[in-house]
C-alpha cells in the first residue's frame, strides 16, 4: 500500500509541476497572475480530442501539436492583451480572468457542455514492487519528466532561457545589457502556455475533457506556486511534489475532502511563517 | 380576382386565430439543472424533455385551459449542481421571468429553494434524491420520479438473489445527494445481510481517484457502489479502479446513465455493472423521445429524459384540471386527480409518498434494473 501511495503521489505531482512551472514563470517574469492558465490546459485537451480522438492523428504528434497550439495562443494573448499590463498585477489578473471565461465559453459553444472521453492510447498496468501503475499514466509521467528536463536545460543553457531568468531577476539591468523585454515576455508566456497545453493534451485520454476541466488544475497550480514561492521555478517543483504526495497520503488514509483541507492548511502555514513561499525570493 | 380575395381573407382570418391563441398569457416553465460539468447528461436531458413536451403542446395551438389556449414557454438556467447558483436561478425565474412552475434537478438546489417554493406558492418539481426534499408540511414541492429510497430495497433484493458477493464499499459525492445516498444505502445493505466494508465521500470536481481506490482495495470489497456519482465521473472511476486492480462488480444505486459510464470506462471495464434505468432504452415510446433529443444534440440522451417528459405531461393535465394557469394552489391539488396516468413508455405513474415522507407529493414511476453487457445497458429486471 505504501508503494501505491507513493506512486499515486508522484504521478499526480508531475502534472501539478508541469502546470505550476508555467504559471510561476509568467508571474516571475511579467508579474501577472495568469488565472487563464487552466484554460490553456483545457485548450490542449480539446485539441487532443479533435486531433487524436476524432481525426486519428498519431498520439505523440497530436500531443505536440496541441501543446504548440496552446503556446501559439499564449504568444498571441501576451502580445495583444497582456503586454500593456506588464507589472500591473491587478489589471493583469482581471485580464486573465476575462480571457479564461472567454475561452471556456468559446469551447462550450463549439463542443457543447457535456464531458467527453478521448480514446485511450495505452491500456493495462505494470507493477512497481506491489504498486499497480497504469500504462497511460506511465507514458504521461515519462513525457512530463522529459518536458521538465528540456525546460530545465533550456532555462540553464539556452540564451533565451538565460534572458528570461535575467528579466525575472532584474528587468532594468537586463535591458541595460541588451535583452529585449518584449521578446522575453512573449517567449515566456508562449512557453508557459505550451507546457499547460502539453499537460492538458497528455491528461485528455486519462480523464474526461470539457470546457470546465481547467478549473481544478489551475487551483492546484496556484496552491503549488504559493507553497513553493510565487515566481520560483525550483519552488514549483518542490511544491508540486509536496502537494501531490500529501494529497495521496491523506486521501488514502482519510478522505479527499481532508486532503483538500490539508493542502490549504499547508498554504496558510507557509503564508504566515514564510510569506515568500518555501523557495521564493522577497518582493522585487 | 375573387379567388385571391377569398384567399387573402382566409390568410388574415387564420393569422387572427393564431394571434388570438398566442395572445393568451403563456405558461412559463423554469428548469434549474446542471447543463455543464459531470451532471450535464442529466441536466441536458431534463431541459430537452420539457422542451419536447412544450413543443408538442404548442404545435397543437397551445394548452387548452378553460377554453383559452396558452403557449408553453421553457426557460432554463444552469446551476452547475451548486446550491448558490440554484438559488440565483430560482430568484431570476420567479422574480424576473414570472415563472410559476419550476423544475429543480439537484438535491442541494432543491433544499436551498424549498422554503421559497412554499412561500411563493410556486409549483416546484424536483428530481432530488434527498429524503428532506418533501415532508409533511410540503404543499407545493413534488418529486417527479421514484428515488433510491423507493427502489433500492428491491434493487438490493434482486442483487442478493442473482449474485453471491456480499462485501460492499460505498463511494458517493460529498454533497447533499451523496450524503443521503450514503446513509440510505449503508442502512439498506446492512439490513439485507451485506457487510459494508467502507464508505467514502469524494469531491464532485475530483478526477484523480487512484488514492481513493488504493484505500478501497485495502478493504477488499467484492462490490463497489458508486451511488449518486454522475455518469461521466463514474466512467473515470471504473477505469481507474480496474487499472489499480479491482476485479469485482460495480453497482450504481443512484442516478443513471450507462452510456456515459461506458464511454468513460470503456466496454471491458464496465462489463457486468448493475444500475437502474428510468427507461427501457428499447421501448418504442422512449425511442421516440430519444430521437427528438438526438436531433438537437446528436447523441443519445440520459434516460432521465422520460421522467421530465412524463412529469411535464402530468403538469399540463393538472393545469387543465385546475382551470387557471395562475392558481398554483389549485394546480397542486389537481395532481391527485390526474394521477394515475400512463408513462410515455407504458406503465402507470401513481401519486404517493405519505408512508415514507408524510405527504403524497411524489410521482411513483416505473424503474428498471440493467446490466452492462458488451457496452450496452440490457434490462434484466424491474425495480418495485
Amino acid at each position: 500500500m505504501i508503494e501505491q501511495i507513493i506512486v499515486n503521489g508522484i504521478l499526480a505531482s508531475l502534472i501539478y509541476i508541469l502546470m505550476a512551472l508555467g504559471f510561476t514563470l509568467i508571474f516571475g517574469i511579467m508579474r501577472i497572475v495568469n488565472f487563464a492558465h487552466g484554460e490553456f490546459y483545457m485548450i490542449g485537451a480539446m485539441v487532443m480530442l479533435m486531433l487524436f480522438g476524432s481525426m486519428g492523428l498519431p498520439y505523440f504528434l497530436a500531443v505536440l501539436l496541441a501543446g504548440l497550439l496552446g503556446g501559439l495562443l499564449g504568444v498571441v494573448a501576451e502580445r495583444l492583451l497582456f503586454r500593456p499590463l506588464v507589472g500591473d498585477e491587478l489589471a493583469g489578473m482581471i485580464m486573465s480572468l476575462a480571457i479564461g471565461i472567454i475561452l471556456q465559453s468559446a469551447i462550450l459553444l463549439t463542443f457543447g457542455p457535456a464531458e467527453q472521453s478521448v480514446t485511450r492510447p495505452f491500456s493495462g498496468t505494470w507493477h512497481l514492487f506491489s504498486a499497480a501503475v497504469p500504462w497511460d499514466r506511465t507514458v504521461v509521467a515519462i513525457c512530463a519528466l522529459l518536458i521538465l528536463v528540456i525546460f530545465y536545460l533550456f532555462m540553464k543553457y539556452a540564451r533565451l532561457g538565460l534572458a528570461m531568468q535575467a528579466v525575472a531577476q532584474d528587468p532594468e539591468t537586463a535591458s541595460l545589457v541588451g535583452i529585449e523585454p518584449g521578446t522575453v515576455y512573449a517567449s515566456a508566456f508562449g512557453l508557459a502556455c505550451l507546457m499547460a497545453g502539453l499537460a492538458g493534451a497528455l491528461m485528455a485520454p486519462v480523464y474526461t475533457v470539457g470546457p470546465y476541466m481547467g478549473e481544478l488544475p489551475m487551483l492546484k497550480a496556484f496552491v503549488v506556486v504559493i507553497l513553493g514561492g510565487l515566481g520560483s521555478l525550483p519552488g514549483a517543483v518542490l511544491g508540486g511534489l509536496l502537494i501531490g504526495l500529501s494529497e495521496s497520503v491523506v486521501t488514502t488514509l482519510f478522505s479527499s475532502t481532508i486532503a483538500l483541507i490539508v493542502s490549504f492548511v499547508l498554504v496558510l502555514m507557509i503564508v504566515v511563517v514564510r510569506p515568500t513561499g518555501l523557495l521564493g525570493r522577497g518582493a522585487r | 380576382m375573387r379567388y385571391r380575395t377569398v384567399l387573402r381573407s382566409a390568410i388574415v382570418a387564420l393569422g387572427l386565430c393564431v394571434m388570438q391563441a398566442w395572445a393568451a398569457e403563456p405558461i412559463k416553465i423554469g428548469v434549474i439543472a446542471a447543463t455543464t460539468g459531470g451532471g450535464a447528461p442529466w441536466g441536458l436531458a431534463a431541459v430537452q424533455a420539457v422542451k419536447i413536451k412544450a413543443n408538442e403542446v404548442n404545435a397543437q395551438g397551445g394548452l387548452d385551459v378553460d377554453g383559452e389556449r396558452h403557449k408553453v414557454e421553457v426557460i432554463a438556467y444552469d446551476d452547475k449542481y451548486r446550491a448558490a447558483d440554484a438559488v440565483s436561478a430560482y430568484n431570476r425565474l420567479v422574480r424576473q421571468d414570472g415563472v410559476k412552475y419550476v423544475y429543480i434537478m439537484g438535491s442541494s438546489g432543491t433544499l436551498a429553494v424549498k422554503n421559497q417554493v412554499e412561500d411563493d406558492q410556486v409549483i416546484g418539481l424536483t428530481t432530488s434524491f434527498s429524503g428532506k426534499a418533501i415532508d409533511a408540511d410540503t404543499k407545493f414541492m413534488f418529486r417527479v420520479f421514484s428515488i433510491s429510497a423507493n427502489y433500492i430495497p428491491s434493487l438490493i433484493d434482486w442483487l442478493k438473489e442473482h449474485y453471491k458477493e456480499r462485501r460492499v464499499f460505498l463511494a458517493n459525492p460529498n454533497d447533499e445527494t451523496g450524503w443521503d445516498q450514503d446513509q440510505l444505502t449503508a442502512r439498506l445493505f446492512k439490513e439485507r445481510g451485506y457487510e459494508v466494508v467502507g464508505r467514502d465521500l469524494y469531491e464532485r470536481n475530483q478526477k484523480d481517484f487512484q488514492p481513493l481506490f488504493t484505500k478501497i482495495m485495502a478493504t477488499n470489497p467484492e462490490i463497489i457502489d458508486l451511488g449518486s456519482t454522475s455518469p461521466a465521473t463514474a466512467g473515470i472511476m471504473i477505469r481507474q479502479a480496474r487499472d489499480i486492480g479491482f476485479k469485482g462488480r460495480f453497482l450504481k444505486t443512484g442516478g443513471s446513465g450507462p452510456r456515459d459510464i461506458v464511454a468513460g470506462a470503456g466496454k471491458e471495464a464496465a462489463e457486468g455493472m448493475i444500475s437502474t434505468l428510468y427507461a427501457d432504452p428499447n421501448n418504442a415510446g422512449y425511442r421516440r423521445l430519444a430521437n427528438e433529443y438526438k436531433k438537437v444534440y446528436g447523441q443519445e440522451p440520459n434516460e432521465i429524459l422520460i421522467a421530465y417528459y412524463d412529469a411535464t405531461s402530468i403538469l399540463m393535465r393538472a393545469i387543465q384540471k385546475a382551470g387557471d394557469i395562475n392558481d398554483t394552489a389549485k394546480v397542486a391539488q389537481s395532481f391527485a386527480s390526474v394521477l394515475p396516468m400512463d408513462s410515455a413508455q407504458g406503465g402507470s405513474i401513481t401519486l404517493g409518498g405519505k408512508q415514507m415522507w408524510g405527504v403524497d407529493n411524489q410521482f411513483l414511476t416505473p424503474m428498471y434494473i440493467a446490466a452492462i453487457k458488451d457496452g450496452e445497458a440490457v434490462v434484466v429486471g424491474k425495480a418495485k
